[in-house]
């Protein structure tokens, strides 16, 4: 009986993977368009960047190859450096915006009683991501203008003008001032997915724990918090490559000012390539940056662990 | 299958052949002349008068139907670079003249040169196209390889605008003849209440990038008066003829070789005079959004007692129901006297010079899209004199820079006169000395320091850091330009 499976032959024939696909040749047809998109306009661009950061290229007629130089010249630049230090506050403040008041929200939300009441809620949560990302940034900016904006008006109003400032133009609150957007940041994708993975729960599990006493607190600390970790470890992966990627809101609100203060890696590429015509050099920074993003996800997926982890998922 | 292929085939042929016997559509990008509606917006009708022209030009060449590109209001350096190096930009492109000197090697726009020479069917009392415009403006558009590649056909002037009614209010009696006057009525009027100077240094378009450029130019063309033959090594006197200044070649020897720099003493005194300035413009002027014209609005609604605009807010001054007061032009700006600082004396030139709305290019790769000869008829057909008079005076903020300027509208000779006396600015601008990198950083630095973040010795230097890796670049990238 030590004879293993392996010396007896399969009773079906199990046909080649060729074979396999000519079978299901109308599945693979209809994934074509998907793919030949995503190659197009993800892959290609992606593979095209990582190739010409060896180059010194103007984005029209002149392309020297140039070897590791725009890399050197990278850990060189002052204004690069600014960025990454700028980039770094941004991420850590956006990981810890992403995973507090969103979890927050979404216990509230799961601990309704009424289902209607939940319901309501998650509609009033997801009803803000219908707005453009850019009108929200328009209206932060109305919100922050120095002159006749929003919150400074009403600083003065409750007789607070001791609090009054240039908020998108003084060093040391613009960076601030542009994490601040969309406070109480409760609304859509992070607290959705939150919820989802609260839902996700055994009611068995819930219901032991309050049998057995547990506080509403200590259930949340010591039950839901574990089993959503995987929520939190997707959620902090975003967080991570919106932060190191992002530049939109720095571009529309303060174009990288006051002098160097809010400039981040994002938008110095965005000027290398289509202000300087240094596309070569802009090549190298998104290079920089997709080896940053990926070794932060590396590392996040690596060391921090999730419910499916514990679980042996 | 093979039937609906063939089917397929046989009508994407009849499409191409079809395309190709069918009318031809030009893509033209008129920038502030393009015609559009008027939105419920806005306070001001906009430009509608080259739809007149289109329609008659379509009526003359029925094959091709003209298609006005929607004016883009802010970024348009970086739409038109992305354009031109995906090769989509419209058959007819807005170029900013000063940047001829850094892109003409790009091979991005078309040499206009020989068509120039050539006659004008539409204009023929002339014995060649070039001949219609004013010399100083098309000889703008020659780049340092001796070819013209744009055409430019507009004066733009701006002066210093203010509200009679709040001069008065503060006791000011007269126009400030002298620096150290206008600052004292800058004082007056901060005493009344009112923010003395409407104007932004954000690091948008609007902000350093137009006041910033315009301040940084005027001073320190005063304050280099005695300097200028220095720089260039030989005479240079100002007149409003761009070339006949110090251009980008000459001011990239100037900077290598130590003949111009940050830490000049006039340069430091430029920033100095420009930070005691600016303590009468608005509180966080460094954060003014100016997208929304808010510099403007804030004049307009009163809120502050002048402000520098152009020519081109000529017709909305003019219609503007916002503006309730008394308002008028400052004959010319108040001069930089040896009391304001030792460099001082002489005159400021005029802001402004040839070339504003009106300076159109023709990309190179129109040749191989099959459009070239007709963007070159449509350029031709616009700088018509009549029309393009009468195309300008519909938008009212530009003058014809055309030898016949016969029906132009009187409002904008305040400019011309201002810019025919006063001369221009000889220094390149900033905006096209250099590079665009230099520019940002030159501003960012300018900006830290009206804030009060850096000191000037300090910001000179960086600046002078910042100028000289500017220059040995271009020269790197342009051996051909070093001095013998």
């Amino acid at each position: 009986m030590s004879s293993s499976l392996a010396e007896f032959p399969p009773l079906i024939k199990k046909d080649s993977v060729w074979r396999r696909i000519f079978r299901s040749r109308e599945c693979y047809l209809l994934l074509v368009p998907t793919f030949l998109l995503l190659g197009i306009f993800n892959y290609y661009p992606a593979v095209s960047a990582i190739y010409h950061s060896f180059f010194s290229w103007n984005g029209a007629n002149v392309q020297v190859f140039n070897g590791f130089q725009n890399f050197i010249d990278l850990f060189t630049d002052q204004d690069f450096l600014v960025s990454i230090v700028n980039v770094c506050k941004i991420t850590v403040i956006s990981i810890l915006i992403s995973i507090s008041f969103p979890i927050l929200a979404a216990l509230l939300i799961y601990r309704l009683k009424a289902d209607q009441a939940g319901y309501f809620y998650k509609v009033v949560y997801v009803i803000p991501m219908v707005v453009p990302t850019i009108v929200i940034f328009l209206i932060w900016k109305f919100i922050y203008s120095p002159m006749d904006g929003l919150l400074n008006t009403m600083l003065a109003a409750a007789g607070l003008k001791v609090f009054i400032h240039t908020w998108l133009g003084e060093y040391n609150t613009a960076l601030y001032s542009i994490l601040f957007i969309n406070f109480p940041w409760v609304s859509g994708f992070q607290t959705l997915i939150f919820l989802a993975g609260l839902q996700n729960i055994s009611i068995s599990v819930i219901e032991a724990a309050i049998l057995d006493g547990t506080g509403p607190v200590a259930r949340f600390l010591k039950i839901e918090l574990p089993l959503i970790s995987a929520q939190i470890k997707l959620v902090v992966i975003l967080a991570i490559i919106n932060s190191v990627q992002g530049f939109v809101n720095i571009l529309i609100m303060t174009n990288g000012g006051p002098g160097k203060s809010t400039m981040v890696p994002g938008l110095y590429l965005y000027r290398n390539a289509m202000q300087y015509g240094k596309m070569g050099y802009a090549c190298a920074i998104g290079t920089f940056l997709f080896v940053v993003i990926l070794t932060l996800t590396y590392l996040n997926l690596k060391y921090m662990k999730s419910n499916n982890d514990s679980m042996g998922a | 299958m093979k039937k609906a292929l063939a089917i397929l085939l046989a009508m994407l042929v009849a499409g191409a052949l079809f395309a190709q016997s069918g009318t031809k559509t030009l893509r033209v990008y008129m920038q502030g002349l393009t015609p559009r509606e008027k939105l419920e917006s806005e306070r001001v009708t906009p430009p509608s008068y080259l739809w007149t022209v289109a329609k008659a030009y379509q009526k003359l060449h029925p094959d091709i139907t003209i298609e006005f590109v929607p004016e883009i209001r802010s970024n348009y350096e970086e739409w038109f670079m992305t354009q031109m190096a995906g090769g989509t930009a419209p058959d007819v492109v807005w170029y900013q003249r000063g940047y001829i000197q850094r892109d003409y090697k790009k091979n991005w726009l078309a040499d206009l040169t020989g068509p120039l020479n050539e006659k004008n069917p539409y204009a023929p009392s002339y014995a060649r196209w070039y001949d219609i415009f004013q010399q100083p403006a098309i000889e703008s558009g020659r780049a340092p390889d001796g070819k013209i590649y744009m055409l430019t056909g507009d004066i733009v002037g701006t002066g210093i605008f203010y509200n009679k009614d709040l001069f008065k209010k503060a006791g000011i009696t007269k126009e400030p003849d002298t620096w150290a006057e206008f600052m004292a009525d800058c004082k007056k009027l901060k005493a009344i209440g009112v923010v003395p100077f409407s104007t932004s240094m954000s690091m948008e378009d609007g902000g350093v990038r137009l006041y910033g450029s315009w301040f940084t130019r005027e001073i320190q063309d005063v304050l280099y008066n005695n300097a200028m033959d220095r720089i260039k090594g030989s005479k240079v006197e100002r007149t409003w003829k761009p070339g006949e200044g110090l251009p980008t070649k000459v001011m990239v020897n100037a900077i290598v070789k130590g003949r111009y720099a940050a830490t000049d003493p006039q340069f430091k005194d430029m920033l100095r005079v420009l930070k005691d300035f600016s303590q009468y413009w608005p509180d966080g002027f460094w954060a003014i959004n100016t997208d929304s014209n808010q510099v403007y609005d804030y004049w307009a609604k009163g809120q502050a007692a002048m402000g520098w605009f152009g020519s081109w807010m000529t017709k909305t001054t003019m219609q503007d129901p916002l503006i309730n007061f008394k308002w008028g032009v400052f004959k010319k700006f108040p001069t930089i006297t040896k009391e304001t600082s030792q460099f001082g004396g002489s005159e400021f030139p005029m802001m402004g010079g040839v070339g504003g709305v009106f300076q159109y290019a023709v990309p190179e790769f129109t040749k191989d899209r099959g459009t070239y000869a007709a963007a070159i008829d449509w350029l031709r057909y616009v700088t018509n004199p009549p029309t393009i008079v009468a195309t300008l005076n519909d938008h009212g903020g530009f003058a014809p820079a055309v030898m016949d300027t016969k029906g132009a509208i009187d409002s904008l000779k305040v400019y011309t006169d201002m810019m025919a006396k006063n001369g221009t600015e000889r220094i390149e601008p900033f905006d096209s000395m250099l590079t665009r990198e230099f520019l940002d950083d030159f501003f960012s630095r300018v900006q830290v320091y009206l804030m009060g973040k850096t000191d000037l010795d300090s910001t000179a230097a960086g600046i002078q850091g910042s100028m000289m890796k500017a220059a040995k670049q271009l020269l790197q990238e342009n051996p051909d330009w070093a001095e013998k």
